[in-house]
């Protein structure tokens, strides 16, 4: 069970954006002589969405003297930062190799209060036994069994042909399809099949190669991407990956591979959508018992669950939306197109 | 002891002793020679005991390795090597590999010799040792090296081995291995007496004169790159040879040296002990010597000794002296000749005394004749002319009676006298002896002379009379002495035709008195004074000659000597020595074998 | 409560049933020798509050003993509505009067007085924040017998205390928020890293805390683990008593020497990050302002000549102790003489300052008695900033590495909640195959 508080940071009497620049340009000019010139820089860090860059820039560059990196002018450097409770704006004023001179103003981010949004499903397919995923392609559907590729339309299926591996599959296999045009891609374990499925459904297989988009990890049901842990599904985001490791955990890597977050209460799956009505990106992840969908900011949630009668085995990202694959009772699976909206 | 004797005997003592130090110091010297063969032997045998030593520590080294490559977490780590990731977990495998396996180091690197864990150096994982994984090496049957490794605090040397394990296209290294320090040298199983150290401290050794023995050593080993031993003789502690032994790393570099002392204790024991021994027994031999010395010069010198004795008594006049040696060597042959030599010397005395007796009986007969034949001749003329003068007339005849009768009444004056000085000569007396004053001897006999020589027509004759002391006196027998002196005087005299001094000496000397008459006269020749003595050997023209003889007769008998130096036109000197003689008259003094 | 209680029954109905029962053991590093809650300045000290004795807010912001609250007057009075029905341990009600007396001692800098619906606490400023200081475990409503025990109305009930050993609580059958599932838990105390681990090697403990290399480990083997938000600060102080540390060279141009990348990676197995902030970036939002420089070139410049120095660290903590050694290693890289202090000596001490809390000022306050500096003058963030910047300048201190607390939790452990972001809801724990 999990309740998630939304902080307000809109604590009455905090500054906005402007407000907040404006004070840091004044004591920036203070520490600066009668109309010196400096180097304006400007940056964020953290979470912060581009348009606070640009108020920023509104604001400080008139008040500054400003003009291009040259030897001997002060550079000033304003970062855009954040803690848990608020925004930061700060500003640097370097000269030379001398500690800077540092000032710092706190001011409330419009969009800090995160959005509710609404996941959406639309059931694609059905069928007893395995589903690795499924995409759509033209009107129709290609979905991907662990022994054959198919091409449905209209519930039904049109086309298929096998999948030969190179070596026997795995158990727990994972597969993905991605879909450009009329041609595909489709990688399994350990073999990787491109064709196309129009105007007739054909591929070739060959054993895969290692491939930073799919770094499954050989005979194993998890991936190791660069300089990660071994994770059963990873996304990109911000600066790193969102993924959930082998031992259950999800976390926020930074590229290197160092932590940047940890959450919990994530399924095995996660995957990212870009924000519907905002800048950057949510995660989707199921829920700890896995039977439904979530959208996450990632560390709080956005949406309300979404259940899918089963549970989420797979979610893979499918152009704009998200594909699911859903062990429901028995051997029966299902594939779910996820969509993100914005609102209730 | 006879000088003979003494001389014996050093010359035995000296000899023996010679042999005793000589032999000594060559057996010291030898055995100082064989055991310092020895001790370098033992010191080779012991430095090859300690390679190998070495050699089989470093065998346990790589056996251990070896045993750490083939174990569990050694292979899931290659395993993990083999695959895309980090091996940051098994930054503690190193430590506890070690310690399963008892190595004092032990580092296990990832393909491409980085570290992945340090049992002795955890804090020096990332780091990269790129010698290991060094393509060009072969670590599958590589043995174990020497190595600098590097420790917290400090760098160590490391006796160390390194085994490779295949970890998909690369490989996964352990190094490992015992520090060589001082727990490791007494580990090593070493003879009694036998230590190792090792010097690290390379970069601060220079050479020079002033440094210990030890340092110096490893300058050496230094400079060489080879074993270096040298005798060590502390002023505190044992003496030792030190060996520096080169400790050389992988690439031969010089990482430290290994100096390993073997003592001398024992040899400078043993050599000192032969060298008491051999002094002892010098003493000893010394000892014995004199002894044997003393005792062979005895012996040796018995017989001469004898024999010395035998010629000092033959020296002293007893002719019947025997030497009694038995034996059959030199010595004795020697003794019977002298048997037979005083033999037949006392025969030959006898003999001679025989001869001269005749010699002297004839002599006095021929002198007697002489003499006789003199004043017989004008009798035989004198009694021819009264023969004749019968026929003169009375007077005549009267006149040549008076005259024969005058002459013949000399010279039978004239041979009464010499017959009486031949009884004189004959009859003289043993001495009487007394103690004569020398000066009132001579006082008086200048006294008596000095008519004679002060009356004209006479030639002018001084006298000097020198005596030491006033109170010199002599035993004698002062009517012979005077006698002798009287005639020494005449002699001198008779010499003098035309006048001189005649010196009268007396002086005491060595056990007795001496008296001299000197003239500056005409001189004798060597010749004339070798036959002086003779008697009747005169160089006057006339007198019997028995004057001479008379005075040597008197020396004699009192036991003294007489000698004359002379030179032709400057003079002689008579020269009286007469002894010393007790109250009873006896010779004092020890007799000289002259 | 109740619909949250519903709604959690119908979240887990998919999942397993919890079951009632079975004793829990928690080892913990730190020792405590006081239930005080007003004297918890440790996180391990503060997890015995949060068993014994409720807060006004939860650790995450939800009502606790308060129902609701309410601020008035620029938040600089806030109202809080006690829930009713709360009892405590030994069955007296709490009252709001009780609850104000019992909290006085851990707000100093405000007045808290009880009106008839629950408490009100004043402040001579606005206080946004008093919520969340509401919600930290000092913040514990401990009602002070006359006796001068404390009683508490939390989910437990102290049954044993050793001071400085370990606690023994049961669970509290009358707890308002529902009996735990736990019947009893013991916390020990005092115990050191390897010894939690050989503890939960072999069961004896159900909860140990361990070192990034073991948490990996656990990880790698499916096992459940848990990691706090990474407030521990690992870093070098230069004592200032002592010559070679006054060399203010030396000071700077260790710390251009000290490489914190291979630390972070292989020995804190990439587990909380390197720094050169006293506090964490994410939670000031301005550590980036501190930059953590590696220029050993620079250092073997500003360093030359400098006096030899000598390093300690606590010789109980190994992996601080390899630390230390790698710091070495980099010093002598950049020319520096830097030596491990075998004794009591040290010119410069290798410390991990665990936090004690999430709050920017509390934290920085706390630093700020450690290290003898003036306390922030106000909770803003530009007094915050300069109170950091002072404990900075002079390079007195080096932060390196903020971490968080790493614990192992043995997989019968369900149900394992973290409350804020450095502690556990142990109420909500539950063990499978318990009795």
């Amino acid at each position: 069970m999990r309740l998630f508080v939304f902080l307000h940071c809109c604590v009455a009497g905090a500054a906005t954006l402007e407000e907040a620049a404006n004070d840091l340009a004044r004591r920036v000019n203070s520490v600066l002589a009668p109309r010196e010139v400096c180097f304006l820089r400007i940056r964020t860090l953290a979470q912060v969405p581009a348009s606070d860059v640009a108020i920023a820039q509104r604001t400080l560059q008139p008040l500054l003297r400003t003009g291009p990196a040259a030897e001997g002018r002060p550079e000033v450097v304003v970062s855009l930062s954040q803690n848990q409770d608020t925004r930061l704006i700060v500003a640097e004023v370097r000269r030379g190799s001398g500690p800077p001179s540092v000032f710092l103003a706190p001011y409330a981010g419009e969009a800090s209060a995160p959005a509710v949004l609404r996941l959406e499903r639309t059931l694609l397919w059905q069928q007893a036994g395995r589903i690795l995923d499924a995409a759509p392609a033209g009107g129709g559907l290609l979905v991907m069994d662990p022994d054959r590729i198919a091409w449905a339309l209209v519930g039904r299926v049109e086309a298929a042909e096998p999948l030969v591996h190179a070596s026997p599959l795995p158990r727990d296999a994972r597969g993905h399809l991605r879909v450009e045009g009329t041609r595909f891609t489709a990688d399994a374990a350990n073999t990787r099949c491109t064709g196309e499925w129009q105007p007739a459904l054909k591929f070739t297989c060959e054993p895969a190669n290692a491939d930073p988009a799919w770094p499954l990890v050989s005979g194993r049901n998890h991936f190791q991407p660069a300089k990660l842990p071994p994770v059963f599904s990873f996304t990109p985001w911000d600066r790193g990956f969102l993924a959930v490791t082998t031992a259950d955990q999800t976390r926020w890597f930074s590229s290197e591979g160092g932590v940047l977050g940890r959450y919990t209460g994530w399924g095995t799956v996660v995957a990212s959508l870009p924000h519907p009505c905002a800048q950057g990106r949510i995660a989707v992840a199921g829920t700890s018992a896995g039977a439904a969908l979530q959208a996450f900011d990632p560390a709080r949630p956005l949406s309300e669950p979404v259940s899918l009668n089963g549970v989420v085995a797979e979610l893979w990202p499918s152009q704009d939306s998200l594909t699911a694959i859903v062990q429901q009772t028995g051997n029966h699976y299902a594939a779910y197109r996820i969509t993100v909206a914005c609102g209730r | 002891m006879s000088p003979f004797r003494t001389r014996l005997f050093l010359l035995f003592a000296l000899a023996i002793a010679a042999t005793s130090i000589v032999l000594s110091y060559v057996i010291s010297l030898t055995a100082e020679r064989a055991f310092e063969r020895l001790d370098e032997q033992r010191t080779r045998t012991l430095i090859r005991q300690f390679q190998r030593e070495l050699d089989q520590r470093g065998r346990e080294v790589v056996r251990r390795i070896e045993s750490i490559a083939g174990s569990e977490p050694v292979r899931r780590l290659a395993a993990d090597a083999a695959q895309p990731g980090d091996l940051s977990l098994y930054l503690d495998q190193a430590q506890t590999l070690a310690k399963e396996q008892a190595l004092d180091f032990l580092e296990i690197l990832g393909p491409g010799g980085v570290i992945v864990s340090s049992a002795h150096y955890p804090a020096r994982f990332g780091y990269k040792k790129p010698w290991v994984a060094d393509p060009s090496q072969d670590w599958k049957s590589a043995g174990a090296f020497v190595e600098i490794e590097e420790l917290p605090d400090e760098s160590a040397v490391a006796l160390l081995a390194v085994r490779a394990v295949p970890a998909g296209a690369g490989f996964v290294y352990l190094v490992g291995g015992l520090r060589v320090d001082k727990g490791f040298l007494e580990a090593l199983a070493l003879p009694a007496g036998m230590r190792a150290a090792l010097y690290r401290d390379l970069p601060s050794i220079r050479g020079g004169s002033s440094l210990e023995p030890s340092a110096a050593l490893v300058a050496e080993v230094r400079r060489t790159g080879k074993e270096v031993s040298l005798p060590v003789r502390p002023t505190f502690g044992e003496p030792s040879t030190l060996t520096g032994i080169p400790l050389s790393g992988r690439a031969r570099e010089l990482l430290g040296v290994l100096l390993v002392s073997s003592s001398r204790e024992e040899l400078y024991e043993l050599t000192w002990f032969i060298r008491t021994v051999g002094f002892v027994g010098a003493l000893a031999g010394i000892a014995l010597g004199a002894v044997i010395a003393w005792w062979a010069s005895a012996r040796v010198t018995r017989p001469v000794r004898e024999l010395a004795a035998g010629a000092r008594e033959v020296a002293a006049g007893n002719w019947k002296a025997r030497v009694e040696v038995d034996s059959r060597d030199e010595i004795g042959d020697l003794a019977r000749a002298f048997n037979r030599m005083t033999e037949q010397l006392a025969e030959q005395r006898g003999r001679l005394i025989q001869v001269e007796r005749v010699a002297a009986w004839r002599e006095l007969a021929r002198r007697l004749a002489h003499e006789l034949k003199n004043p017989l001749f004008p009798l035989q003329i004198t009694v021819e002319n009264l023969q004749r003068a019968r026929k003169l007339d009375a007077a005549q005849f009267d006149e040549v009676f008076q005259e024969s009768t005058a002459t013949l009444l000399a010279e039978l004056s004239q041979l009464k006298s010499i017959l009486g000085r031949f009884s004189d000569f004959a009859r003289m007396p043993a001495p009487r002896f007394e103690p004569v004053n020398i000066e009132s001897l001579l006082a008086t006999l200048v006294r008596l002379f000095e008519p004679q020589w002060q009356s004209p027509g006479s030639p002018p004759i001084r006298s000097v009379v020198e005596v030491e002391t006033p109170s010199l006196s002599v035993e004698a027998d002062p009517d012979q002495l005077n006698r002798a002196l009287r005639n020494l005087v005449l002699n001198a005299m008779d010499a003098m035709p035309s006048g001189g001094t005649i010196t009268l000496r007396a002086r005491g000397i060595v056990a007795g008195v001496m008296l001299e008459v000197s003239d500056t006269g005409t001189g004798l020749t060597p010749e004339e004074c070798e036959r002086l003595f003779t008697p009747y050997y005169t160089t006057k023209t006339h007198g019997t000659g028995l004057g001479l003889a008379i005075v040597q007769s008197v020396v004699s008998d009192h036991g003294g000597r007489i000698s004359v130096e002379s030179e032709p036109g400057r003079g002689s000197s008579f020269r009286i020595e007469l002894p010393e003689r007790s109250a009873k008259g006896e010779l004092n003094g020890a007799s000289s074998d002259r | 409560m109740r619909l949250i209680a519903l709604l959690s029954l119908a979240a887990v109905s998919l999942a397993a049933r919890p079951r009632y029962g079975g004793a829990l053991t928690v080892e913990l590093r730190g020792t405590v020798q006081a239930l005080d809650p007003t004297a918890a300045d440790s996180v391990d000290a503060q997890r015995l509050p949060l068993l014994l004795f409720d807060r006004l807010v939860a650790l995450d912001g939800t009502p606790s003993l308060a129902v609701s609250w309410v601020a008035e007057d620029n938040q600089r009075r806030w109202r809080f509505r006690i829930r009713p029905g709360v009892r405590l341990h030994d069955g007296v009600a709490l009252t709001p009067q009780l609850a104000a007396a019992a909290l006085q001692p851990a707000l100093p800098g405000y007045t808290v007085t009880a009106d008839a619906a629950g408490v009100v606490i004043q402040s001579p400023r606005p206080a946004p924040r008093l919520p969340q200081e509401l919600s930290s475990p000092r913040a514990s409503v401990a009602v002070r017998l006359p006796n001068g025990t404390l009683q508490g109305s939390g989910p437990f009930r102290a049954m044993e205390w050793q001071p400085g050993k370990a606690l023994t609580v049961a669970a509290f059958d009358g707890y308002w928020g529902g009996r735990p599932y736990l019947d009893s838990i013991t916390m020990l105390l005092g115990r050191p890293l390897r010894d939690q681990l050989a503890d939960f090697e072999s069961g004896r403990a159900s909860v140990a805390e361990v070192t990034p290399a073991e948490f990996r480990r656990q990880e790698m083997r499916g096992r459940r683990t848990w990691s706090s938000a990474a407030v521990d600060l690992v870093a070098l102080v230069f004592l200032r008593n002592r010559p070679a540390a006054q060399d203010a060279r030396v000071r700077q141009a260790m710390s251009l020497a000290i490489d914190r990348a291979p630390v972070w990676s292989v020995l804190f197995q990439k587990q909380g990050e390197p720094t050169g902030s006293l506090l964490p970036g994410w939670l000031t939002g301005w550590g980036f302002v501190f930059p953590a420089r590696h220029d050993p070139a620079k250092a073997k410049e500003v360093g030359a000549g400098g006096p030899a120095l000598l390093l300690g660290h606590d010789p109980a903590d190994f992996v601080l102790k390899t630390v230390a050694e790698r710091i070495v290693l980099n010093a002598r890289e950049s020319g520096l003489s830097v030596r491990m202090a075998a004794g009591a000596e040290s010119d410069v001490l290798l410390v991990r300052v665990p936090a004690s809390s999430t709050e920017p000022g509390r934290v920085l306050a706390d630093y700020c008695r450690t290290f003898n500096t003036p306390a922030p003058a106000s909770p803003t963030p530009e007094a915050l900033y300069e109170a950091e910047h002072r404990l900075l300048e002079g390079q007195w201190i080096l932060p390196l590495f903020h971490l968080p607390a790493l614990y192992a939790i043995q997989p019968q452990v369900r149900n394992w909640t973290p409350g804020g972001q450095l502690h556990w809801r142990l109420d909500e724990v539950w063990l499978e195959g318990a009795p």
